[in-house]
């Protein structure tokens, strides 16, 4: 019995010990193919990444677009209401001049990264600019509603993939001289109150 | 075993990623509409305050969003609301627009002055 009992564990340990020296290394298909998958991972990975910091900019430009377009139509407004003589230059540019000689000019600047110009020139002569960064691929026009005291200021974007496609971001629309208009009517009003009383 | 588990987790991140782009996109696009019509009201309550009674009343009977804003904002339909008031006549504009779930109209109130009412 004894004799076959070790002949048999003999013949395990030389099939386990075939098995390990086999394990010790890999075929050429089992190489490829974990070569190809961890590869893959590694592409989709670094997609990934991408794609979140992309969309992290993103964002940030469009809330940092969000807070200057709210205070460019406060501004706009301001001004419009405040004007004696609006025009158009033929380059796009919308400019206002007020009672005390003071007068904006809005402008379109660099269009591979659009910027809005804001220029005040004050009545004796000091001028103030400010620039205002738009979204990518956004476009900015001044145009007269109606019967042409009123005025409308659009910004306009291309949305990505489709560049004839083109949907509002901001419209604003606000009537030429309308604080004067608003002060003359009280003072008619007041006077009009004191000459009943 | 490391594969496994660096692409169950890489699969959680694409997972969590699909879901999160469109709803951020659709917040974007939320945020975007609710500006417009803010503005579309104000726009709205400068016209309708620079108008006098006679001219106001024609213009309240057939009042419509503006054209520019009818593909941006979807079902878009302006109501208002007339009433007189120790300071005059109060305007409520209220914008209502297919945001894709249950929401509250958008309202701005602004007052006309009596010379307006009177022309």
């Amino acid at each position: 019995m004894r004799p076959c009992l070790s002949a048999k564990r003999k013949c395990r340990s030389v099939r386990r010990a075939k098995c390990i020296s086999r394990r010790l290394g890999a075929m050429l298909h089992e190489a490829v193919i974990v070569t190809a998958i961890s590869s893959m991972i590694v592409l989709l990975g670094i997609r990934l990444l991408h794609q979140s910091m992309n969309f992290g900019a993103e964002s940030r430009a469009r809330i940092a677009f969000r807070q200057t377009s709210e205070r460019l139509a406060i501004m706009f407004r301001d001004d419009v209401h405040n004007a004696s003589n609006i025009s158009f230059d033929r380059d796009g540019t919308f400019r206002i001049q007020f009672l005390d000689r003071g007068s904006v000019a809005y402008r379109s600047i660099r269009p591979e990264k659009p910027h809005l110009e804001r220029t005040y020139i004050d009545s004796d002569g000091l001028v103030m600019r400010e620039e205002f960064r738009l979204l990518d691929r956004s476009l900015v026009s001044f145009s007269q509603v109606g019967t042409g005291e009123a005025v409308a200021f659009e910004i306009m974007s291309s949305i990505p993939g489709d560049k004839q496609l083109q949907r509002h971001e901001l419209r604003v629309v606000a009537r030429a001289g309308r604080t004067q208009k608003i002060c003359l009517q009280t003072q008619l009003g007041t006077t009009t109150q004191e000459e009943v009383n | 075993m490391e594969i496994v588990i660096s692409a169950t987790v890489l699969l959680a991140g694409i997972g969590l990623m699909a879901t999160m782009i469109p709803r951020i996109g659709r917040s974007w696009r939320e945020s975007r509409n609710y500006q417009l019509a803010t503005h579309e009201l104000a726009n709205q309550l400068e016209y309708l305050t620079s108008l006098d009674s006679m001219e106001l009343s024609i213009v309240l009977a057939n009042l419509n969003v503006s054209e520019e804003l009818l593909d941006e904002l979807p079902d878009a339909k302006l109501a208002v609301e007339k009433s007189s008031e120790e300071f005059g006549t109060r305007l409520r504009l209220e914008i209502r627009w297919d945001r894709g779930h249950d929401s509250q109209p958008l309202s701005m109130t602004g007052w006309l002055s009596e010379r307006t009412l009177q022309p």
